[in-house]
């Protein structure tokens, strides 16, 4: 590995959550380390309440951690000030949500020129942007329709088209196929690996085995904490879903891995 | 199900909906307390004997079914407004195994629970403010305080039955609704309605063409008379422009320059008109509401609280001395009789009184015709409006008694003043008789009334000349075309006194009459007409003016919170795109400030337009001061709009709570 090439780094991160009623303390996130290389496709798995939604909001710096570090591109995310953090988003993020999260007064392509008009662009910069990501993500035709008239999968590939159209460094995905039926997964999933072939570096938090069978390699988080790791090498699919499976029912019978 | 349960449920239910019920409930308390007060008013014994008692009752019941009917609607209008956001838990029962007639039963407990309370709450704050109305009304009216106070037993039973029937009504509306839809439509509910709104051309056009004719006529009507009429038609445009307006034409404007992508992808634009857009839609109707009630308040405080502090001046303008005798249809010699008699009883009676003067004219409201050089009689008031005029037939003699001139004319000659300035040269024609104008003359100081309405007088040689004017006249009106014979003065002493000598002048022609009519008016006795009307509007205007503006910030605060609602999603996104707090917040306070004070900017332009036209009705009432109309309007606006920014805070408050 070397470190020209590497995006991001987490190190040690650790959130406690202080419930309102003051006193009550719950930790999400208990120390965190880890570490994305340019053109990985990263799946963090780990069940209902095991802190990946916390995780993806510190990384997305939406929020802050207790303590840790995290750097994208050689940047301390804490070390941005808050009057900066919105811009450094807008320029090197990019988000997909399990519900979308599209704007239901806005048009497909008013969603997805979104970010674009908020940096400033013009309207004659933004239209070779848009084009090639239209394209890719094959949503030319229904680009005037509204969210509400779309389907699920449509949805979400507005929300990936809006994610990747600043070019980010990181996309970063929160149980993108989470509201999606299977026929819909499948085809968003064989997306992110096109995007992903095309460069385009991928974190993704899901506790979808099928999601994660996609990754070039698969994160396992229990406890607030990183517990193990699979690289997809040279595995198909199907032999990644199924070392991911096996690798959860061992965590499920409680077994210690020693990778 | 057991009963009990329904209870239980129903309360609880109000309960969890506090922050939308408890309005309700407030405001469905103030209109019964209102109504009440006002039928409490009509019926009041101490109201009863008081001189102009027919006009100040008359004004009250408009007042009643005013408020009535205002807070039948008002109730409705809420109501609807709290049970499409209740739809969703409503379709959550009905799914959960409660069927629809369950859900009725429960309803209506939940109306008879909270239409209890405010009825009992209600009267009850009904009976202890009516006390301070009445006694600010018997202030108004400058009358005396000898009145009993007591609790209305019609105003009680009135008020009981009305909100009543009222409630019973929204109640069968609530439930015909739940009858009405399927439960999967009654889980959606509250969240229908997100779809982008059609541009509605024709009613975008309508709605400025609708408002146009309205401000046109607005500004262009010039005879008084037919702007009392006509003012109705433009209010009636100007309402259905306005909700046409709000609802079709923003909506048009907006997607218009969404059209333009050179404007529309600009960071501050492209939020902005899509969110208006969205907003538009969801609030047209309540803005238009805002609207309309802000400016109905506006106009009625405005005028009525002008009427009343200028209503001195308009019993001035109306009558110019203390005392008139009237007699129509009097000839020469009876003419005479009878003002020996006044100048007998006069000074048998041992008054003191001045400005004494005395005349035998005859006057018609007539067209003139510049091109032709002619006045005549026209039936068509709307007609050539500004050529109405009020045309007063004097002899000369009259103009030199005045003016201590020796003007003599001849047959065919005539002397003409008049208000407007117009220079009347060449011949004058009256119908068909023609005449040469001899000149044109300042005002004489006649005492009579001054209002809105165009008026000339006319001088000839002698009363001959005017009787044989009016034989032409008599082929209209008969016998009611006549002479009329006035005398006036004032009377040096207080009111009393002057309603003393007209009680004995009035006692006199009782007993006098022949065949004719002699009409006794004193100043001091029409005052009390005037305080009955004049002072009643008054009131009227303001207890009106507090229920409208009440409606008022009730549909602000339930825009606001719906809104919030709706708000908070939205907010949350923006910022993971990638719009920083402090954008997102600056870009949401000033689409809410846009829509929440477009309706008063609108309201603001109609009476900027109406103004004019409102002048004028007034000038009817005899009100002829424009100044201080302007400055109880701009006082009247000032107050509205503090009191709106008020309003304004106070909902934005719980709005910025629901969307942080
Ligand atoms: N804002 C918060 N305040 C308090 N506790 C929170 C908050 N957000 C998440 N948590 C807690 O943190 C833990 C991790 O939550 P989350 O990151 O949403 O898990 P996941 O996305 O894996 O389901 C959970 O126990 C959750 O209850
Ligand atoms: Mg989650």
């Amino acid at each position: 590995m070397t470190v020209t090439n590497m995006i991001l780094d987490v190190r040690n991160i650790k959130k406690v959550y202080t419930t309102r009623f003051g006193g009550h303390q719950v930790q999400a996130l208990s120390n965190v380390t880890f570490s994305v290389e340019q053109g990985e496709f990263i799946a963090i798995m780990g069940e209902s309440g095991s802190g990946k939604t916390t995780l993806l909001n510190i990384l997305a710096a939406l929020d802050k951690p207790t303590s840790g570090e995290v750097f994208l591109d050689g940047n301390a995310l804490t070390g941005i000030s808050e009057k900066e953090i919105s811009a450094f988003r807008r320029n090197n993020l990019g988000f997909v949500f399990q519900d979308f999260n599209l704007l239901d007064n806005f048009t497909v392509k008013d969603n997805i020129l979104l970010p674009l008009v908020l940096s400033g662009k013009t309207y004659d910069e933004m239209v070779p942007i848009l084009k090639p990501v239209l394209n890719k993500l094959g949503i030319e035709d229904i680009t005037e329709k509204y969210p509400y008239e779309i389907s699920g999968g449509q949805k979400q590939r507005t929300a990936i088209a809006r994610a990747i159209i600043t070019n980010p460094k990181l996309l970063l995905a929160d149980e993108p196929t989470g509201a999606l039926d299977s026929k819909a997964t499948n085809s968003l999933l064989k997306l992110f690996r096109k995007i992903n072939e095309d460069g385009q570096t991928i974190l993704m938090v899901t506790h979808s085995i099928k999601a994660a069978s996609h990754a070039s390699r698969v994160l396992f988080l229990r406890d607030g904490a990183i517990f193990h790791q699979i690289y997809r090498g040279e595995s198909t699919n199907e032999e990644l879903y199924q070392k991911i499976s096996d690798t959860l029912t061992i965590l499920a019978t409680g077994g210690i891995f020693n990778a | 199900m057991r009963n009990s349960m329904y209870f239980k449920l129903a309360a609880s239910n109000i309960r969890k909906n506090g922050k939308t019920y408890i309005p309700y409930l407030i405001m469905s308390i103030t209109t019964i307390m209102m109504f009440y007060i006002m039928v409490f008013l009509v019926y009041n014994p101490g109201l009863s004997g008081m001189r102009g008692e027919r006009h100040i009752k008359t004004v009250l019941s408009l007042g009643c079914y005013i408020t009535g009917a205002f807070s039948a609607v008002l109730l409705f209008y809420t109501n609807s407004f709290l049970f499409k956001k209740r739809k969703k838990e409503i379709g959550l029962y009905n799914i959960l195994g409660m069927e629809k007639k369950h859900i009725a039963k429960m309803l209506t407990i939940e109306n008879m629970y909270s239409y209890l309370v405010t009825i009992v709450l209600g009267l009850f704050f009904g009976i202890l403010f009516s006390r301070l109305m009445l006694l600010i009304l018997l202030n108004i009216l400058k009358a005396g305080t000898g009145f009993v106070f007591n609790i209305s037993i019609e105003g009680l039973c009135i008020t009981f039955v009305f909100f009543t029937i009222v409630s019973a009504l929204i109640l069968l509306n609530n439930i015909r609704q739940v009858h009405l839809t399927k439960p999967v439509e009654l889980l959606k509910g509250s969240s229908l309605g997100e779809k982008e709104p059609k541009t509605r051309w024709l009613l975008a056009i309508i709605g400025v063409l609708s408002t146009g004719a309205g401000y046109y006529i607005a500004l262009s009507v010039e005879n008084p008379l037919a702007a009392l009429n006509i003012f109705f038609l433009a209010v009636i445009l100007v309402i259905i422009g306005t909700y046409c307006l709000f609802t079709a034409g923003s909506i048009a404007l907006l997607k218009l320059l969404r059209k333009n992508k050179k404007y529309y992808y600009k960071t501050n634009h492209f939020t902005a008109i899509s969110g208006m857009i969205y907003r538009m839609k969801r609030n047209a109707v309540g803005l238009a509401n805002i609207c309309i009630l802000s400016a109905m308040v506006l106009v009625t405080v405005s005028s009525t609280v002008c009427l009343y502090v200028g209503m001195h001046d308009a019993l001035n303008n109306r009558f110019p001395t203390d005392i008139e005798i009237i007699t129509h249809n009097a000839d020469k010699e009876q003419s005479v009789s009878i003002s020996n008699a006044v100048n007998k009883i006069v000074s048998e009676s041992g008054y003191e009184i001045s400005k004494y003067s005395e005349f035998r004219y005859l006057s018609h409201s007539m067209l003139y015709e510049e091109e032709k050089d002619t006045f005549s009689i026209c039936f068509d008031i709307n007609k050539n409006s500004d050529n109405m005029y009020y045309v007063y037939f004097f002899p000369v003699e009259d103009y030199n008694k005045k003016t201590g001139t020796d003007i003599l004319l001849e047959d065919k000659e005539v002397l003409i003043y008049n208000r407007n300035n117009v220079d009347f040269t060449g011949n004058l024609n009256i119908q068909s008789i023609e005449f040469i104008v001899k000149g044109n003359v300042k005002d004489p100081g006649f005492p009579m009334s001054v209002d809105g309405f165009n008026k000339v007088y006319l001088f000839f040689k002698d009363e001959q000349v005017i009787i044989d004017i009016n034989k032409q006249f008599e082929e209209y009106f008969g016998a009611y075309s006549s002479l009329t014979h006035t005398i006036a003065f004032d009377v040096m002493g207080d009111k009393a006194e002057q309603l003393k000598l007209t009680d004995r002048i009035k006692v006199t022609f009782e007993r006098l009459e022949e065949n004719i009519s002699i009409n006794t008016i004193s100043k001091a006795e029409e005052e009390y007409v005037f305080y009955a009307i004049y002072g009643g509007l008054f009131f009227l205007g303001l207890f009106l003016g507090v229920l409208f503006m009440m409606a008022t910030v009730l549909i602000i605060y339930y825009k606001q919170i719906s809104e919030g609602y709706e708000d908070k999603q939205r907010f949350h996104i923006m910022q993971q795109v990638g719009m920083t707090k402090a954008e997102v917040r600056q870009s949401i306070r000033s689409q809410v400030l846009t829509v929440f004070f477009l309706p008063l900017i609108m309201a603001i332009i109609h009476i900027v337009f109406a103004f004019r036209m409102i002048t004028k009705i007034l000038g009817v009432l005899y009100l002829t001061n424009v100044p201080l109309f302007i400055n109880c309007t701009v006082i009247t606006v000032a107050a509205f709009t503090l009191f709106y920014m008020a309003a304004y805070s106070l909902t934005a408050h719980s709005y910025y709570k629901i969307v942080e």
